[in-house]
């Protein structure tokens, strides 16, 4: 069988609030179904696996073949929870380490400030 | 490493802190070259200064006019009197008679449709004398007070399928007049690719096109451009 691949993506997150794991893992679903619709959110596949509240970073994983979508939902998001925001892709890697190793952000799983 | 440009950016000229927080998150992103839009009336003294903001910051900057002419003889006029003076010159689609003579007079380099425009037909036909890009602006998909999202998407879409079939270059830019609205370089790609452009081609326009024609503006505005592919190499005695 084959294995699915899987992107991860460094995401920051400017808002004029401070937002939580919660709201952005909501605004990002609701976004990529609103683009691509139910049959696109299951090919992106898109899950916030980690988020630091404190420097407004998260860490996202899609499928391989959704990484696109997904850099262009997170480029038109204007506003999450009813506040102005704005996402930046800061780096894509195959693999959890690969983007442990170019930014040392505490975002990454295992590490002290990330929230579960 | 791939080098990055925005052409577009609209700063508040005479807003220092808006500028420098403009210019530290578009080097955060990874541009390395952006084009500041100033206005035909705004003072040396303010554009120096918004220019050394870009600079310190460590960015390469160009200087861009948008020309609005509806006329003719409105856009030969602000041509006559700007190309100059402004290493990019942008127009902005009002009349099929001013994009009729942008898109056959060298002089113009951008042109792109307003967000504001309700405007769904955009004449190009591309002329065999033609250097003009057509740039699509972020701004006008994120800020749809004009249109329904929807709407301004095939648009877009229409209009990126007629430059191509027109092989007119295509510029993506972010039309930023605020950090909010500034964008990564990878994503603005990622968005070039929904709305029709292939990998290469929308990495391209963010990337190769925009400096490219950035270097040729400046080399055509320096002292030793004499014409198409001619150059001043010295000036002799007798």
């Amino acid at each position: 069988m084959d294995r699915r691949g899987w992107r991860y993506l460094l995401v920051k997150i400017v808002a004029s609030k401070v937002l939580t794991k919660k709201a952005f893992s909501a605004s990002l679903l609701a976004s990529v179904k609103h683009l691509f619709g139910h049959i696109g959110l299951a090919e992106v596949s898109p899950q916030v696996v980690s988020y630091d509240q404190e420097r407004s970073t998260a860490l996202v994983k899609c499928s391989r073949e959704g990484v696109q979508k997904l850099r262009a939902t997170l480029a038109l998001i204007t506003e999450i929870e009813n506040s102005q925001a704005a996402a930046f892709v800061l780096r894509a890697s195959g693999t959890i380490r690969g983007l442990r190793q170019s930014h040392g952000s505490s975002v990454f799983p295992n590490s002290d400030r990330a929230e579960a | 490493m791939t080098k990055f440009a925005d052409l577009h950016l609209k700063p508040p000229v005479g807003n220092p802190i808006a500028q420098k927080e403009m210019a530290e998150l578009a080097c955060y992103l990874g541009y390395s070259l952006v084009a500041v839009t100033f206005r035909p009336r705004d003072k040396d003294e303010e554009v120096n200064k918004a220019r050394k903001i870009f600079l310190d910051a460590g960015l390469d900057v160009a200087s861009r006019v948008d020309i609005s002419a509806a006329s003719r003889y409105g856009l030969l006029k602000e041509l006559r009197a700007l190309r100059r003076d402004f290493e990019i010159v942008a127009m902005e689609y009002k009349s099929s008679e001013a994009l009729s003579i942008a898109q056959r007079d060298g002089r113009v380099d951008v042109i792109y449709l307003d967000s504001a425009s309700s405007s769904g037909v955009f004449p190009l036909k591309r002329a065999s004398s033609s250097r003009v890009h057509l740039e699509i602006n972020m701004s006008t998909l994120i800020e749809t007070q004009g249109l329904p999202e929807h709407v301004q998407i095939a648009r877009i879409g229409k209009e990126i399928a007629r430059a191509k079939q027109n092989r007119f270059p295509i510029v993506i830019s972010s039309g930023a007049d605020n950090p909010m609205y500034l964008r990564a370089p990878r994503d603005l790609a990622a968005v070039g690719m929904l709305l029709g452009l292939d990998r290469e081609e929308a990495l391209r326009s963010i990337s190769t096109i925009p400096i490219s024609l950035v270097n040729k503006n400046r080399m055509k505005l320096g002292s030793r451009y004499a014409g198409e592919n001619v150059r001043i190499v010295g000036v002799g005695d007798g």
